[in-house]
Parts: structure tokens; C-alpha cells; sequence
């Protein structure tokens, strides 16, 4: 599991250039499904064919944050813009990749010594540029192209329990469901295994696959933040931990999870003495909440992974909570669901 | 002048009208369908010589304006905006009040030597700004227009040295692109539907329910779009450059464009000697989010038309940007297999 | 009214914050049932009522009102009977502090207070903040094992019932947004019963408008009008809210304007107004107003969609005022347009 996790987190895919990240998948997945399908924006829809004739949607989004090329000036420094969601006061000092293997590093414009820290503080993607080591624009462009697609610089690490890796989010819910895929032999469910495309700019590619297959019922796989439970003096708001489960989502900004579905879920973990805690975020939104609105609706929830240091290069999961989730939902995909 | 009169009709969201009647009576002649739909979409079918796929080319009507909110007692008229406008722009210009008949009028302010230190230095307040129609009171006033009424910027299109100075560039330039190249009267590949959208400005929403309509495989979005290439600004701040062509979005607030369809836009661009630029910021969105992200999804580009001063009273564009979309907008629809491979998926 | 009043306060009494709104769907379907063809479920819980028009090919209106209510959720327990909580749609946190709360659990309701701290201690900082969501705590008062079999992560949190009659017609409650409009439509369901009508009229009562309209757009993809009418509270004028932000109670019946709205249908409604004597004033809205109409409009290939307003004070604060004036006009209102519907667009809307 680790060295899949390994694998999958160290690619660079950003939100709509998935290409690397789509092959990856399609290859670990090919053996153990019936069929494998890339739609118009990129998303792979997989389906495993059940016995219960009703349609189960599992989601993972397969892109994650990244950058853009923007501008290039004469001595050879190069802007980006964020795609997804960053935090630009993370950036300074932080490693980039860029798509055809560039490495760089952020740094801000500080003018001023008495304001270096102010500008530090205030800092946006305005301010701050990428020193790839080039000395004039030609050297520069001789290496990275306008437009071009960056992610963080990977380095994934082991820590024993825990795990930590860029692009956990959400390439953690891509190796569960490759992992359920490995272990689960004929589902209960028609199992369409969704993996989707620029969910990190506005679950773009959920909305267009749950529209193809319109479920019966639908979980989304993605991360959630941790809280005071977890780190020394962490958000008050965030009671979730590292180690206690997967994370039953009750609402974020996206969507109020289905209630009923909720409470079988948590039975179904109950039954199996697989630990689960619920998620009640007050920021953030999963593809849960663009699938959950598809057609005349569906019944949606979120299995969330707690994760540490979300949207950083830095993500950190604890491998329990991953294996406690495959647990999970292999009992989910072979029981029917009676609301 | 085709851009001259489109610039010159009023048409904030959702009183599209003007703007879609010019539209029809041009365009009637050289389509084989069409329809409007319930918001006020305009949708023109170009039969191509296979109706195996669809193809989409849109450009959006509306063009961001105020509305009349209140008539007082002494015949002020207070207002919202509609679209983005910042309220800094709005001081002491003219509009026009699209009521029972047009009632010109002028955006009143303090003057200077009244308003307090702290007024001086802070921006406009948009509760501060009001209309004045000359009327005494809301008598007359109320049987002329009544909350609602849309109301535009009084701005006649005219050449400003070696630019065009005008009101509603973002996005009529694209309105004006797509009709002259519906009169060139190509054959297409296959069947293209040129749609002329409502509402963009107010959340990206006519454009969403005519992809659900159409569920075309391939969309092309034809818009005005921000330059910011003046002295004042950092040029990695610039997003586009008057003049250099039409620009290609990379990625927008909402979605990211297929590294494919920026590829055979750009080679299209190239082996023409077509001028274009890569629009440089994620800043602002398009119909192109809605358009991909409706039905099962398509692959969209966009090409826009830079235009300084967006979203304000006067904005300018450049002739010889408008002449490099145009031909690129003919060559799109001439070559249209170019964006599909010899199978007939997308390359 | 008095059986109008009875049923608005029954209404209004039970708890159905987003996504949690079964009881209070359960109570207005067993009320419209007798005079429906059919009732069904959405899949996100919205009840679809239908009353059946004459004849053989009926086009169809559809009714919108939502009757989720803004609240919050249990999103921890801590110890000694404290609870934190989050919320659920637009609450100001202003209104909070020695409010009481009741807490919807599985089997049984369990009141609560929000913790305050008394003024003789209160710091100089804290007098001059509003208490954030991370020091808010409600106090159950209940002992460790009640606590835990009681209170579970992800019950609903609602305000307190009330529901008063006041002076000059006026009827002070929690959740009047938008319970009163779903009055509004029962109403209509009922006065149908004695008119003949060639359209079917189609009344969602809909689910999570406070978080972003998803009822009702799941219900209209269902429904396929061919023109909607959501009914929703707008601003009632208060001494700090006036004209032109506000609309005064008990007066005129506001229907929006703007491009959230179909003209047509629009003026369909101000003439139906003006025949039957029914007041009516414009409500300006320059964008989609994040009701049940912004969602509607945009379903498929799009549905002519029209907004009715019953002014209200107070908004998304445990008390909520309305007059009951409005709602009986609001109800004249649909009947003249069912009415107008029947007559001047027998074969279906158009929208040229």
C-alpha cells in the first residue's frame, strides 16, 4: 500500500493535466475491472459489473494543486499563477517542479529593508516569483514554456505509522480505491469507479461523470483537516484526528451528506468493529457535492482520510485510517443500502 | 460597421433584446435553423456536411450596466449594478435609462469642495452615487421607467487614434466576430450552432442552458477579454496586450483548458501567420466553465479580443487584434476537422 | 385564519434544518394529501405535490417554496454536557449568546443553552467582540451518560419553537422564512379544490435552499415545468432597513425583476394582479437572488421561472415577523394566475 501511495503521490498531475497521473491509474486498475472509459474532460469512469443490478458511484479526484507559467522577464525569472487552492504565504522557499522537469524555488519582492517581514506577511502570487537558476529570458525558455503546468516538488516519506507526501489530497483516495479494487472480489453493486479530473478549481470533472452514470448512490473519497484533537493547540473547530478513522462527512461548504446513508454506514462499520469518526467542517467542499445535485439527485456522502497540512507539500495521513477505509467500503459494496 | 452598431445597442443582462433582434435580422439569411430559448438565447444553425458531430461557437449579448432600484420624491434615481463594476468608475458620466422611452442622465456626486478630509481620500460608495434626470420630481419621472429598468453607459463608439473607444467591447467585439463569420457562408464540417448568450455576466448562465440544449462535442468561446498592458501596471500584470493578437485562456477561474485543444489552436494560429498571445492570468472566468462542465462535458477553447478599461464607461480595442480573431474565426470554421483525428475523436 | 394560524404554527414548531427536513415534509404531505392526485418524494427529500388539471394534455406550473430552516449541527461533544456546534446556512452569530437551542436527537429533544459569561466578569476585550463559533458552547446540562446516549455528532441544532400572534395582524415565529410561504401554497392546493383549472400545478415543497437551492433543483429536473413560481421572504422594513432595501409589511405583494426572471411570466403576473385588484410592487434584483428561482432557471434547457415575495422581518434570527395580510394576498395572487394561465396559454407557455 505504501509503495502504491509512494507511486501515485510523486507524479505531477495538476488540475487538467492529469495525462500522467490517468495512465498510472488505468494501469493498476485495468486487471480487476470490466471495463475502462476516459470521458471528453479527461475523468476515468471504470465499471465492475455487481449483482444487485443498482449503480454505486465511487469518486476520487485524480488531479491536485498546482501552478501555471505566466510571464517570464528578461533576467530569466519566471511568475506562476495558483491553481487550486494556495495559500501564497506557504510559498517562499518552497520547491517547484515544472511539467517537463524544471526545478525551482519561490522567493517575494521585498524592496525595503524595514518592510521585509510586512511584505513577507502580505505576500500574493502578484508578489512572488520562481528562480529556476536561469540568467537570461532564452535560458529560462529554453526550460519551461508560458503555460506551462507545475506541482510542489515531491518527497514522499515514510514515518512508520504515518505517511507524508505531497498530493495526498487526493491521490489517498485514488490508492483506496485501487486497493478495493485489488481486494474485493464481486460486488452487491454496479461499481463505477470514478476518477476525476480538476475537482481542486470546481469539481469540474465529478459533475460531468456523475452525469453520464447517474448513480443510485454515490461516495466521494477525499481528504479532511484535522483539529485540536490532533495537533498541539490545533483549530477549535476541527475535532477530527489522525488514527481515529475514516471520517464520515456530515457538511463542509459543498453539500449536507445524505443522513440515512450516513447512519448505514456507520452501522456497516459497527458491524465490522472498523473505527469511524463523522466530519463536520465548517470551509472546504468535495465532488460529494457536485454528484450530489446530478439530475434529479443522488444520495451522496464523503468517506474522508484525515490529513494534516492539507494543500501543502507536506500532507500527512496515518496508514490505519487508509486500511480501515478499504476495510469499510468492501462491506459497503457488497450490501444493499435500504433507505 | 458591424462592431460600431453592436457597440452602440443596449443590452445589459437580461434585457438582451436590442442586441438579439440586430443579431437575427443580419443573420437570418445565411442559417438553416434556429431557435430562442427561454432566457433569451440565440441559437443559429450552420448545417455542416456531416452532422455527426456538434460543434458550439458562442459569444455572450449582455453587457454589464445598472439597474433602476428606487425613484425619489425629488426625482433622483438610485440604482444597482449589474455585472462587475467597480463603483470608482462611476462618478459624473453619462447613462441612458432604458424606461418607456430613453431618459438620459448624468451619475451626480458631492462636489469636491463639500465633502469632508476622509470623503476626499476614500473611494466611491456606491449608496453615495445617484442618477440625475433633470426631473423635478417622481411624478413624471414614474411614468417613464420604474425599478428594474436596465440602464447602459452613454458612450458612442469612435475611433481613438490608432484604437476604437466604445461601451459593451466585452463582449460585442465577440458578438460582431461571430456574425461576420456566419455571413462569410462556409460549409462546415460539420454542424455548428452559433450561439449568441444572455446573461453572462450575471453568473455564467445562458451560456449553461444552451450546451445542455445543444451538447455539442467541441465549443469555441469568443469574448472580450481584461488588458492591462499601461504604464502603471508590472508587465507579469498585464494578462493581455492590445495588439498582439487574439489571446488563448490556459486556465480561468473554474476550469483548466485541455492541453490539446490550446495545441491545434495555436498550430491553426501558426501555419496562418495569425498573431495570438496566451492570455497570462487565471484572473475572471467564462462561459467556458458552465459549457465544459454541461452534460457529460466538451473541450472548449477560448479566444478573446484584449480590451483596455473592461467593465468601465469607455474601453478600447484594437482594430488589428479584431482583424486576427476574425480570420482565425473563419479558419476555425473552414477547418474544423483539424480538431478532430482521422477517427473522429478529438485530437 | 384561526385554522390557518393552528396550521402555520404547527408548521413552524417542528425542526427541519437542511437536509434533516422529513418531519416537516411528513406533516404538509398528510395536510395536502386530500386535495392532490399525487405526492412523491425527491431523492434529496423534496415533496412533490400535484394537483391535476382538466382535460387530457396539461402543461404544468410548478410552485417552489422551501421549508428547510437555517440551524446548525453537533460537530463535537466535549465534556461535563457541552456541546460545540457549527452552522448550517447564514445565522449571525450576534443573536446567539443565552439563546436556547434545541438539539434534535434520534429519540428525544434535549433544550440547551448557549453558554455566556456573566457581565462581572466579562474582560475588556471580550465586552468589545462577538463571540466566535470557537468559543461558543451550549450547555445541556445533562450528566455523562445521558450525554452520551443522548447527543450524537451530526444532530440537528434548531431555535426554540415560538410562535405568537401580535397586534395589527402581524405573527412573530421561528422559521416564518419560509414556512410561510409553503402556507402559501398549501393554501392554494386547498383553494383549488373548488375551481376547475386546465394546468397541472405542481407544488415542491423544497429541501436545503439555505445551502444553495439543491431541492429544488433536483425537484425541477424531476418536474419539468413549463414555467416556475418560487415563493420566498424578501426584507420587511424595520426602523434600520427601509426603502429601498426593504418592503413594507402587510402592503403589496413584491415580485422580482431582473434576469433571474422570465418577462413574460412576469407580466403575466402583474396583469393577473391588476385584474383581480391584487397589490403588487416590483422587487429589483439584479442578479439571481440565491433562492429557489436562481436554481430553477438554469434546469435543462432552461425554464421561465418568476419570483413572489412575502416581506418579512428579522431574517434568519429565531424570531421571524410577517403579516398575515401577505399571505392571504400572496395566495390571491397564484389563484389569479392558475387562472390566467387557463385562459390566455391553454396549449403551454411561451416565452416570446
Amino acid at each position: 500500500m505504501k509503495n502504491l501511495i509512494q507511486q501515485l503521490t510523486e507524479i505531477s498531475s495538476p488540475s487538467g493535466r492529469e495525462q500522467n497521473i490517468r495512465q498510472a491509474i488505468t494501469d493498476h486498475i485495468r486487471p480487476y475491472v470490466d471495463q475502462v472509459q476516459v470521458d471528453a474532460l479527461g475523468n476515468i469512469i471504470a465499471y465492475k459489473k455487481g449483482s444487485g443490478g443498482k449503480k454505486l458511484l465511487l469518486d476520487a479526484h485524480m488531479d491536485e494543486i498546482g501552478f501555471m507559467v505566466s510571464h517570464i522577464d528578461d533576467h530569466g525569472f519566471i511568475r506562476v499563477e495558483p491553481v487550486g487552492g494556495h495559500m501564497p504565504l506557504r510559498m517562499p522557499n518552497q520547491r517547484i517542479r515544472f511539467e517537463h522537469g524544471a526545478i525551482g524555488c519561490f522567493f517575494y519582492e521585498s524592496e525595503e529593508l524595514s518592510k521585509h517581514l510586512a511584505d513577507y506577511q502580505q505576500v500574493t502570487f502578484d508578489r512572488l516569483f520562481v528562480d529556476i537558476g536561469a540568467g537570461t529570458k532564452n535560458e529560462a525558455l529554453s526550460r519551461v514554456r508560458i503555460g506551462e503546468s507545475a506541482t510542489f516538488h515531491p518527497l514522499f516519506h515514510d514515518m512508520g505509522g504515518k505517511v507524508m507526501a505531497k498530493a495526498m489530497d487526493d491521490r489517498i483516495g485514488c490508492a483506496i480505491i485501487i486497493e478495493l479494487l485489488r481486494q474485493c472480489s464481486t460486488p452487491w453493486y454496479d461499481l463505477y469507479l470514478v476518477f476525476a479530473v480538476q475537482e481542486e478549481v470546481g469539481l469540474v470533472g465529478a459533475t460531468t461523470a456523475a452525469y453520464g452514470v447517474h448513480p443510485d448512490l454515490a461516495i466521494a473519497l477525499d481528504v479532511t483537516s484535522t483539529g485540536f484533537r490532533d495537533l498541539p493547540k490545533g483549530l477549535k473547530r476541527i475535532p477530527m484526528k489522525l488514527g481515529d478513522g475514516p471520517a464520515i462527512k456530515i457538511q463542509d461548504r459543498s453539500m449536507i451528506a445524505d443522513a440515512r446513508l450516513n447512519q448505514w454506514i456507520a452501522q456497516t462499520a459497527e458491524e465490522h468493529h472498523i473505527p469511524y469518526q463523522y466530519e463536520v467542517l465548517p470551509f472546504g467542499g468535495t465532488d460529494g457535492g457536485a454528484i450530489q445535485t446530478t439530475k434529479t439527485g443522488v444520495i451522496t456522502t464523503t468517506l474522508s482520510i484525515p490529513t494534516r497540512y492539507i494543500h501543502s507539500p507536506c500532507e500527512m495521513i496515518d496508514i490505519n485510517d487508509v486500511h480501515h477505509t478499504v476495510q469499510l467500503l468492501s462491506h459497503i459494496v457488497k450490501k444493499p443500502f435500504d433507505s | 460597421m458591424v462592431i460600431r452598431t453592436l457597440s452602440n445597442l443596449p443590452g445589459v443582462s437580461g434585457h438582451e433584446e436590442p442586441v438579439r433582434e440586430y443579431l437575427w435580422e443580419e443573420s437570418r439569411a445565411f442559417i438553416d435553423n434556429h431557435w430562442i430559448d427561454s432566457m433569451g438565447n440565440l441559437i443559429l444553425l450552420k448545417k455542416g456536411t456531416s452532422c455527426s458531430k456538434k460543434v458550439m461557437m458562442l459569444a455572450h449579448m449582455d453587457e454589464v450596466g445598472l439597474m433602476v432600484r428606487h425613484i425619489e420624491k425629488k426625482g433622483t434615481i438610485r440604482f444597482s449594478t449589474l455585472g462587475g463594476i467597480e463603483p470608482s468608475v462611476l462618478a459624473a458620466k453619462p447613462v441612458i435609462i432604458h424606461g418607456k422611452e430613453n431618459i438620459p442622465g448624468v451619475i451626480g456626486m458631492k462636489p469636491i469642495h463639500l465633502q469632508a478630509p476622509e470623503e476626499i481620500k476614500s473611494p466611491l460608495k456606491k449608496d453615495s452615487l445617484y442618477i440625475d434626470t433633470g426631473h423635478a420630481s417622481d411624478e413624471e419621472l414614474k411614468r417613464l421607467t420604474q425599478p428594474g429598468d436596465p440602464i447602459t453607459f452613454d458612450t458612442p463608439f469612435a475611433p481613438l487614434g490608432q484604437l476604437w473607444k466604445g461601451k459593451a467591447f466585452d463582449d460585442r467585439a465577440g458578438c460582431a466576430i461571430l456574425l461576420e463569420t456566419l455571413k462569410m457562408n462556409i460549409q462546415p464540417a460539420y454542424d455548428t450552432f452559433f450561439v449568441f448568450c444572455v446573461q453572462e455576466e450575471v453568473g455564467l448562465r445562458g451560456s449553461r442552458i444552451a450546451a445542455q440544449r445543444i451538447e455539442p462535442d467541441l465549443a469555441f468561446v469568443f469574448e472580450g477579454t481584461t488588458a492591462c498592458d499601461i504604464p502603471l501596471v508590472d508587465p507579469h500584470r498585464w494578462t493581455t496586450q492590445l495588439g498582439q493578437g487574439p489571446a488563448f485562456t490556459i486556465a480561468h477561474h473554474g476550469l483548466v483548458f485541455q492541453a490539446s485543444i490550446l495545441q491545434s489552436l495555436s498550430t491553426l494560429a501558426q501555419e496562418n501567420q495569425i498573431p495570438f498571445q496566451w492570455k497570462q492570468k487565471i484572473a475572471g472566468g467564462n462561459d467556458s466553465t458552465p459549457i465544459s462542465k454541461a452534460g457529460v462535458g466538451c473541450i472548449t477553447g477560448s479566444i478573446s479580443l484584449p480590451v483596455r478599461y473592461i467593465h468601465s464607461p469607455a474601453s478600447l480595442m484594437s482594430p488589428k487584434d479584431y482583424e486576427a480573431t476574425l480570420r482565425l474565426s473563419e479558419l476555425i470554421l473552414r477547418k474544423q476537422s483539424n480538431f478532430f483525428t482521422h477517427d473522429g475523436r478529438l485530437s | 385564519m384561526a385554522d390557518e394560524k393552528q396550521l402555520l404554527n404547527d408548521l413552524c414548531s417542528i425542526s427541519g434544518i437542511a437536509g434533516r427536513e422529513h418531519q416537516v415534509i411528513e406533516k404538509i404531505s398528510q395536510t395536502v394529501a386530500p386535495w392532490t392526485d399525487e405526492t412523491k418524494l425527491n431523492t434529496l427529500g423534496s415533496l412533490i405535490a400535484i394537483k391535476r388539471g382538466a382535460g387530457p394534455e396539461h402543461p404544468r406550473l410548478m410552485i417552489s417554496t422551501h421549508i428547510d430552516e437555517v440551524g446548525f449541527a453537533v460537530s463535537s461533544r466535549e465534556g461535563h454536557g457541552f456541546v460545540r456546534i457549527e452552522p448550517r446556512g447564514g445565522i449571525d452569530p450576534k443573536v446567539l449568546p443565552g439563546q436556547i437551542l434545541h438539539i434534535i436527537g434520534q429519540n428525544e429533544t434535549t433544550p440547551a443553552v448557549v453558554c455566556t459569561i456573566p457581565p462581572h466578569l466579562l474582560l475588556q476585550e471580550e465586552r468589545k467582540s462577538i463571540l466566535p463559533y470557537e468559543k461558543l458552547l451550549l450547555d445541556t446540562g445533562l450528566d455523562e451518560d445521558d450525554f452520551k446516549k443522548k447527543i450524537n455528532i451530526g444532530d440537528p441544532v434548531v431555535f426554540e419553537p415560538y410562535f405568537k400572534a401580535l397586534g395589527g395582524k402581524k405573527i412573530a415565529g421561528k422559521s416564518l422564512d419560509n414556512r410561510a410561504s409553503a402556507l402559501v401554497s398549501i393554501k392554494l392546493l386547498e383553494a383549488l379544490q373548488r375551481t376547475k383549472h386546465g394546468w397541472d400545478i405542481c407544488c415542491v415543497f423544497s429541501t436545503q435552499e439555505e445551502v444553495g437551492a439543491k431541492g429544488a433543483e433536483t425537484a425541477a429536473y424531476e418536474v419539468q415545468p413549463s414555467c416556475a413560481i418560487a415563493i420566498d421572504v424578501t426584507f420587511g422594513d424595520q426602523p434600520e432597513v427601509q426603502e429601498p432595501k426593504a418592503y413594507p409589511l402587510g402592503k403589496a405583494i413584491p415580485v422580482g425583476v431582473g434576469p433571474n426572471f422570465s418577462k413574460p411570466l412576469q407580466k403575466l403576473i402583474f396583469s393577473a394582479a391588476d385584474e383581480e385588484g391584487i397589490k403588487v410592487t416590483h422587487e429589483p434584483m439584479p442578479y439571481p437572488a440565491g433562492t429557489d428561482a436562481s436554481s430553477i432557471q438554469t434546469i435543462k434547457e432552461g425554464i421561465p421561472t418568476a419570483l413572489i415575495s412575502i416581506p418579512l422581518r428579522f431574517m434568519h434570527s429565531p424570531l421571524e415577523m410577517v403579516d398575515e395580510n401577505d399571505i392571504r394576498s400572496a395566495v390571491r395572487l397564484l389563484q389569479a394566475v392558475v387562472k390566467k394561465l387557463d385562459h390566455d396559454h391553454r396549449e403551454g407557455f411561451s416565452w416570446l
